[in-house]
């Protein structure tokens, strides 16, 4: 139904649950006579549909994450190599190089902090920003390890 | 807030990835209920859409608010633990969540990889684990912070990403 322009519109899609929810809502009550069975379908329609893309944004930004530190593994400190990310729709396609700064010796499990940069496009215009985390190896594969900030720092992120 | 309860209570059973659940249904069933409940006293649809509206907010409000008070103890029993410890030591923790919680129990190890220090700061930079089992095997996750002794308790520090990385986050 709305799954296209869904994605189309990702990011900045926060309010197609709304969207969705209002229609739903609308064609309902006009359905019924029932205003509360209305707002009950119009509410229930928004929690499924905000639960949904709230599972497609977090899975595509897994994936930039997960390519971003892939080739981290294998680099010394003070080596960078370049990452990219092409998502099946090619929107919020990103790329950028990945720098080593710094070990993390520790007895539990091989962990790196490296600077990563964002180019948004290959215009020299393109929005560009520099990053840092953490990764550290899990499995045969390497991992964002950067935790959650603390809960008085949550605010608006919630 | 009635109607959050018997969700709360669901919740502590099924456990992990109920957060988004409780948050969603959570919301959405108080507005029912309150819209249902409105419904039945007035004839009019926007005041029961606004009554429904409104207590969906407030229960949305409650629930986050819940989570971010359990959660906020499974940061502080990592920090109380990797706080004691010295570069290279390890210890386990647990999350120590009551029995019935939005949020699973978890447990791990962890150590302490750097210290952090100047003038009267005290931090420390930890690797923790979150060990569970995928497929019927042990599985550990890692994951790195930094903590920073506030008097006698080490808090979790980290603060939250760029603006620019919230993405999905919000």
């Amino acid at each position: 139904m709305a799954f296209p322009a869904l994605l189309l519109s990702l990011p900045g899609c926060t309010d197609i649950g709304s969207l969705a929810g209002a229609a739903t809502g609308a064609a309902s009550g006009t359905g019924s006579a029932n205003p509360a069975l209305g707002y009950a379908v119009g509410i229930g329609t928004k929690a499924a549909v905000d639960a949904l893309i709230r599972h497609i944004a977090r899975s595509r930004r897994r994936a930039e994450q997960d390519q971003i530190v892939a080739a981290v593994g294998t680099l010394p400190v003070g080596q960078s190599t370049p990452w990219r990310i092409r998502h099946a729709i090619p929107i919020g396609d990103a790329h950028g190089d990945v720098t080593v700064v710094r070990d993390i010796p520790n007895p539990l499990a091989p962990c790196k902090e490296v600077v990563f940069t964002v180019l948004a496009g290959d215009r020299p215009d393109s929005r560009r920003g520099y990053y840092a985390t953490t990764a550290c190896r899990h499995g045969s594969q390497w991992k964002w390890a950067l935790a959650e900030p603390a809960t008085p720092r949550w605010g608006v992120l919630q | 807030m009635r109607a959050l309860a018997p969700l709360v209570a669901i919740c502590g059973l099924l456990l992990s990835g109920c957060s988004s659940l409780l948050t969603q249904t959570g919301a959405a069933g108080a507005g029912v209920a309150g819209a249902s409940l409105a419904g039945a006293v007035t004839k009019d649809p926007a005041v029961t859409a606004g009554i429904g509206l409104g207590v969906n907010a407030a229960a949305s409000a409650a629930v986050k608010a819940i989570e971010k008070r359990v959660h906020r103890t499974e940061q502080d029993s990592i920090a109380a633990a990797a706080g004691p410890l010295a570069i290279g030591e390890t210890a386990r923790w647990s999350s120590g969540h009551y029995k019935v919680s939005v949020e699973a129990n978890q447990h791990g190890e962890l150590t302490v990889s750097r210290l952090i220090r100047a003038g009267n700061l005290d931090c420390k930079e930890i690797v923790f684990s979150v060990d569970s089992v995928v497929k019927h095997k042990p599985d550990r996750a890692f994951y790195t912070t930094i903590i920073c002794r506030d008097g006698a308790t080490w808090k979790w520090a980290t603060a939250e990403p760029a603006t620019e990385r919230w993405g999905p986050l919000q």
